[in-house]
């Protein structure tokens, strides 16, 4: 499995991402209810691993940053899906 | 992780995923179907208006409609996209598929004088070919926009070439036929369509 993904945080922002062509911090934060520096962090690993692109912009003056999925993110996410899904099915075999 | 934490996690994504399910079909902005609709029409009235032998003054008013409700409409994506917290993916496909059918056409427009009138049976494709280029280089294939955008502008350079018929064949084969090889020969491509 994914390391990455293994947070639920990290998990629900690429989710999220995945339903839209890019998400703001603030709305991400919204809709992940967790703390400024919490996401900030969870954001800062995902930007790192390359799942997720930043875009900084300013507008009336201040500062906007929005995420977009990268393909090696969605690509990530899929196969972590399909791993859990996976041991799922094996846990209600078993 | 074990399996209550997977099955907890596989929940919440789906949870995340369903929501984002349009609550409504899409709309596309009312005021722009309104005045480029007006401004096509003027144009159109205008053009049978010119040749009945009544002057331009119709036309150049739809031509100014037009150029000042692409120039709003611009402003107003611009100021939208700023205000947004978030692009949904469904409006996103709209918009990309949306600027494809309109840049293309926009594009041809300004072969209008010659091509339309004499050559639009072989036009027609060029400017179909160029609408589906434009549509995956704008789903983020840059080699498919620069291929879109050749088809496109082969039709007004064939509006004023000597030989319009081998321009627009032109067109086709280096935004169509050459793209169409490098992506064959792509081998992540190949991989990715599979």
């Amino acid at each position: 499995m994914d390391e990455l993904l293994l947070s639920k945080i990290r998990l629900g922002v690429i989710a999220e991402l995945l339903t839209a062509e890019w998400i703001a911090f603030s709305e991400l934060q919204r809709a992940t209810q967790t703390t400024n520096g919490n996401l900030g962090a969870h954001l800062s690993k995902l930007v790192d691993a390359g799942y997720v692109a930043e875009e900084k912009s300013f507008v009336n003056r201040r500062p906007l940053t929005r995420y977009r999925l990268t393909p090696l993110g969605r690509n990530a996410f899929v196969q972590h899906v399909r791993e859990m899904q996976s041991l799922l099915e094996q846990g209600e075999v078993s | 992780m074990d399996a209550r934490e997977a099955r907890e996690q596989l929940e919440m994504v789906d949870r995340i995923l369903s929501r984002a399910e349009p609550p409504k079909s899409y709309r596309p902005w009312t005021w722009a179907l309104i005045v480029i609709g007006l401004a096509a029409a003027l144009l159109e009235a205008g053009s049978q208006f010119s040749r009945d032998g009544h002057g331009n003054v119709v036309i150049v008013a739809g031509a100014g409609l037009m150029a000042a409700a692409y120039v709003y409409m611009i402003w107003v994506a611009a100021i939208s996209k700023r205000s947004a917290g978030r692009l949904p993916a469904g409006e996103a496909r709209i918009g990309k598929a949306s600027s494809a059918v309109w840049t293309a056409i926009f594009i041809a427009f300004w072969a209008q004088p010659h091509v339309f009138s004499d050559w639009a049976l072989g036009a027609i494709w060029n400017v179909g070919g160029a609408i589906q280029m434009l549509m995956f280089g704008y789903f983020g294939d840059r080699r498919a926009l620069i291929a879109g955008l050749l088809i496109a502008l082969s039709i007004p350079a064939a509006n004023y070439s000597p030989q319009p018929g081998y321009v627009l064949a032109g067109g086709f084969i280096l935004g169509y036929v050459v793209p169409g090889i490098l992506m064959a020969l792509d081998k992540d491509e190949q991989e990715v369509r599979g």
